[in-house]
């Protein structure tokens, strides 16, 4: 079984209303995805875009209203208790707030120990010792009496993951790992992240909305996938959804993120200009129905046909955009700022 | 590793209170009421009798606190009393707790339809009024013993504590760090016990406390009004002795008698209240004042 | 109307808690020049903040000034009285605070907002005249005047932050100060608001004292960058001078660890080890165990901030100033 986890069609809407109005807020509509050993993926978005409740989905904290989750083949909602509980063990969600993903009266120690014991581990001290060293907490003995307080938001971080650990997960969906980190602390966490992938060859999908961070994380060999709305709507591999995007917010999002070239400032808030209507700035557009594009209400490009539903579609090899308007959009060519702009293929 | 990882998370929970003025203010305060109540009636003889010529006579060395209507010493009456009044508001607030922190924990931790179950409970006890219903019970009891009657007691004064247990349990239910160990299924024991409860035993401790206080007050209310089981020793019924009986309130000279009995529980409220206040500053820092 | 300069000097603040004191903010000299954009970068725990609510008199009741003096406009601003800093609150310097979406008032209008605020500084003003001041305003910030009759939570986050800039533009201040002007908001709306400081910037002339944990913004904005490190000032200089050659190691390890577009990913790397606790920095250069190029003295001694030619200012034994 190569396929940790596969989402068929997934669905999550939320209901809330009193007796006389219900309002439905579809979370996540149409998600399709598949999680093979050891693979990469990073999962962008803004916050609303569906990213969390997906996260959370894949690793069984919320149940689809629609379409099928599989664990290593078998559909979850099929599972009894215990399979579920053994199954679960195997996908990690580590939580995007450090400050209240570590439980502040237990110490670094106990945090460790109590899920390695319950795993039957024999030389606890040792394996919470090769864990510490495993996330860069080093010396470990000297943090094994501290209490998350005593952490820096980076650290905590590492602890969550190493935490993650101790029940040798074949996944590890972390959710905004960084955005609560100090940026000069940022690529340690990312790099531990990586190294679990690349060295132990453990699975990891990282949720984001900073797109630099999310291509660090998944450039060479792992896929990037840009959510809006609940819906999937680009993916492919981090380079040529980078260095080639199709889809306009995709576009937009790569121009919104900050660089730190002054000279290029007032070109890039220009270039943005070209994706960003007038609406850009409001929040999340509640406009066209259900199954429209999500992004209908924001986008200068939209016509009639986006009214109706959309659909993946691969636009080159691996890379798929949903999106009906993509003949219609100007050429792209990567903004003069990117360090790779002189290469256009970057693959 | 083990055990000693269990005392020190017991150690981490009780240095805030040392560490806070008013804690330590209040827990030297009530050491000394201990002492009066456990050491006091081993040291001090109780003699009464009726001397009527030693009436009335003011605090001096020979009387801490003055005579009252028989000539007795009112301070030896007091430290005799004490294991009474004390013990039985301890004994009231113990009671109280424990059904608080069962019910409490609970009806946080479980929720559904068992848990607005509790809720239901809970809200009946709170809603009907404490006092009048103890008086009645026990109106209706007559003479019980001083266990049952803190039973009894108790049944009126865990329900706010019940609630406030319910809250710091919902708090961190649904905490990240929870789903964390449902993620590794460490299961419900572990849970409940090692994540959970270390951040609601401050509100089961401030609650024991506070309601140490409405039992002392509730207590010598009760044997005041005469609708406890009468014990001459009790600092209510020798308050009443003292007003009622005696009318020392209108004579100049004897004021001293119910005052100092007045003042003695007023001072064991304010140094228990003095403790809960430290207790609540020292597990949320927001209330301190001069940080 | 243009920027005044500002200038900062020997600035002392602590906080006082019941574990001891935090040095916040030690010997924090710099300058904002006239009518330039100033970017104040730090992380946390760097004491960014804690200078600009000096600046703004805008501290918490438990913080300390213990010395040093802010020179604006002829006057110490540490040293007026509440009454007479009043005169210079939103006239001469205004203040968008960190998070300033929340401190708008959810029970008033935001036409109710400029009347209040212009009430509190220059007197009422005929509610014509306050409404075409107020309208114009926020044509200038990119929002339509209907918005005048809008309450605070029918808003979007960077609408509201666009109302807050407005707001500090009543009275085309010499000063405009930013607290994370844009951390709160998503990455588009980032973009718009930055877009628009350097708009108004432009339009007004009037100095800016940014404050920043995200380097990239202070990149595209500012005209001189000034960094802080464990509450002391350790480097300042011009943009585009700070980026192609950092002075300090600090800073180095900061241009470094950025994940941006614009820089070469597959260098990026972390600072080791973490910031130190300000209740007991360590002693001499507080970036000293983390620094790869610590020698003895920088264990023993703080690095007074020194010149390194053309305008850029240094706190680094590296760079000179032995006895």
């Amino acid at each position: 079984m190569s396929e940790i986890v596969k989402l068929e069609n997934v669905s999550k809407v939320f209901r809330r209303g009193g007796i006389l109005r219900k309002e439905s807020v579809w979370a996540v509509k149409n998600a399709s995805l598949t999680i093979a050993l050891g693979s990469r993926i990073a999962v962008v978005g803004e916050s609303g875009s569906g990213k969390t409740t997906l996260a959370r989905i894949i690793t069984g904290f919320e149940k689809p209203s629609e379409g099928y989750v599989y664990w290593f083949g078998k559909r979850v909602d099929e599972l009894p208790k215990k399979d579920f509980e053994k199954l679960r063990e195997k996908i990690q969600y580590v939580h995007q707030d450090p400050y209240t993903s570590l439980n502040s009266v237990r110490t670094v120690y106990d945090t460790l120990a109590d899920p390695l014991r319950k795993h039957g581990a024999d030389n606890v001290e040792e394996k919470v010792k090769e864990l510490l060293r495993l996330v860069k907490i080093t010396p470990p003995e000297y943090f094994f009496n501290k209490f998350p307080y005593h952490l820096s938001g980076g650290m905590r971080q590492r602890l969550a993951v190493a935490r993650a650990l101790t029940a040798s997960p074949q996944l590890i969906v972390a959710d905004e790992p960084i955005s609560m980190v100090d940026m000069s602390l940022r690529v340690s966490v990312l790099d531990v992240l990586l190294g679990l992938n690349r060295e132990v060859g453990l699975a990891v999908m990282m949720i984001s909305h900073d797109i630099a961070a999310a291509y660090y994380f998944a450039r060479e060999g792992g896929l990037l996938y840009v959510m809006y709305g609940g819906r999937i709507i680009e993916c492919g591999p981090s380079e040529k959804v980078v260095s080639n995007p199709f889809h306009p917010y995709t576009r937009l999002l790569l121009l919104a993120t900050p660089q730190h070239k002054r000279s290029f400032f007032q070109e890039r808030i220009s270039m943005m200009a070209r994706y960003a209507s007038a609406k850009s700035g409001a929040a999340l557009g509640a406009g066209g129905g259900v199954d429209a594009c999500p992004y209908v209400a924001r986008c200068p490009f939209a016509a009639p046909e986006c009214e109706s539903p959309i659909e993946l579609k691969e636009i080159e090899a691996g890379h798929y955009v949903a999106c009906k308007r993509v003949d219609a959009l100007p050429e792209w060519t990567p903004p003069p700022w990117y360090w790779f702009a002189s290469k256009r293929d970057v693959a | 590793m083990r055990a000693g990882g269990a005392l020190r998370t017991v150690w981490e929970l009780i240095r805030p209170i040392l560490k806070n003025r008013k804690s330590v203010c209040g827990i030297l305060g009530l050491l000394f009421f201990v002492g009066m109540a456990t050491v006091g009636p081993l040291i001090v003889p109780l003699q009464i009798g009726m001397e009527f010529s030693r009436r009335y006579l003011p605090p001096s060395l020979e009387h801490p606190l003055g005579t009252d209507y028989f000539g007795n010493d009112i301070f030896q009456q007091l430290i005799h009393g004490a294991p009474l009044t004390l013990g039985l508001a301890a004994a009231i607030a113990l009671f109280a707790t424990l059904i608080a922190t069962v019910v409490g924990v609970a009806s946080g931790y479980v929720g559904g339809g068992a848990g607005r179950a509790l809720d239901f409970l809970t809200n009946i006890f709170l809603t009907i009024p404490s006092f009048p219903a103890m008086l009645i019970l026990f109106v209706a009891l007559g003479e019980t013993h001083w266990l049952v009657a803190a039973a009894v007691m108790a049944l009126w004064m865990w329900a706010g504590a019940a609630k406030s247990i319910k809250a710091a349990v919902y708090r961190v239910r649904f905490a990240p760090f929870v789903e964390a160990a449902e993620n590794l299924n460490l299961g419900t024991p572990h849970i409940l016990f090692k994540e959970i409860m270390p951040h609601v035993v401050p509100y089961i401790f401030i609650n024991f406390v506070s309601s140490f206080r409405a039992a002392l007050e509730a207590s010598v209310g009760l044997m005041f009004l005469g609708a406890l089981k009468y014990n001459p020793l009790h600092w209510g019924v020798i308050l009443n002795l003292a007003i009622f009986q005696t009318g020392s309130i209108y004579i100049a000279r004897a004021i001293h008698y119910p005052l100092s009995i007045i003042a003695f529980v007023a001072l064991l409220l304010f140094f228990t209240t003095l403790l809960s206040y430290g207790v609540e500053e020292a597990f949320r820092p927001e209330l301190r004042g001069y940080e | 109307m243009s920027g005044a300069e500002v200038i900062v000097r020997d600035l002392n603040v602590v906080y006082l808690v019941r574990e001891g004191t935090i040095k916040a903010a030690s010997n924090i000299t710099l300058r904002v020049e006239p009518g330039s954009v100033t970017a104040l970068v730090g992380e946390s725990g760097s004491g960014k903040s804690t200078v600009v609510e000096a600046v703004t008199r805008t501290l918490p009741s438990n913080a300390k000034v213990l010395g040093g003096s802010v020179l604006f406009k002829g006057a110490d601003l540490l040293k007026l009285s509440e009454e007479e800093y009043r005169q210079f609150r939103w006239r001469e310097i205004s203040y968008v605070p960190q998070a300033a979406q929340n401190s708008l008032n959810p029970l008033q209008t935001v036409f109710e907002h400029f009347a209040e605020t212009h009430a509190d500084v220059a007197g009422p003003i005929p509610r014509s005249e306050l409404y075409e001041m107020a309208a114009k305003l926020l044509e200038s910030v990119g929002l339509d005047a209907g918005v005048l009759r809008a309450y605070p939570h029918q808003l979007s986050g960077g609408m509201k932050q666009r109302i807050l800039i407005a707001l500090s533009f009543l009275f085309k201040p010499s000063l405009v100060v930013m607290d994370e002007p844009v951390s709160a908001l998503d990455v588009v709306n980032q973009s718009l608001i930055l877009g628009l400081i350097s708009d108004l910037h432009r339009r007004y002339g009037t100095s800016i004292l940014l404050v920043t944990h995200d380097l990239p913004v202070a990149g595209e904005l500012a005209d001189r960058i000034a960094v802080m490190y464990a509450g002391h000032l350790i480097e300042m200089g011009s943009n585009e001078e700070f980026f192609e050659e950092p002075l300090h190691p600090y800073s180095n390890g900061l241009v470094r660890s950025m994940i941006a577009f614009s820089t070469e990913l597959s260098g990026v790397s972390s600072i080791p080890g973490e910031p130190p606790s300000l209740l007991n920095p360590p002693p001499g250069c507080r970036f000293h165990p983390r620094c790869p190029r610590a020698m003895d003295i920088c264990r023993e001694q703080e690095p007074p901030l020194l010149e390194a030619g053309g305008g850029r200012w240094v706190k680094c034994w590296l760079y000179g100033g032995k006895a």
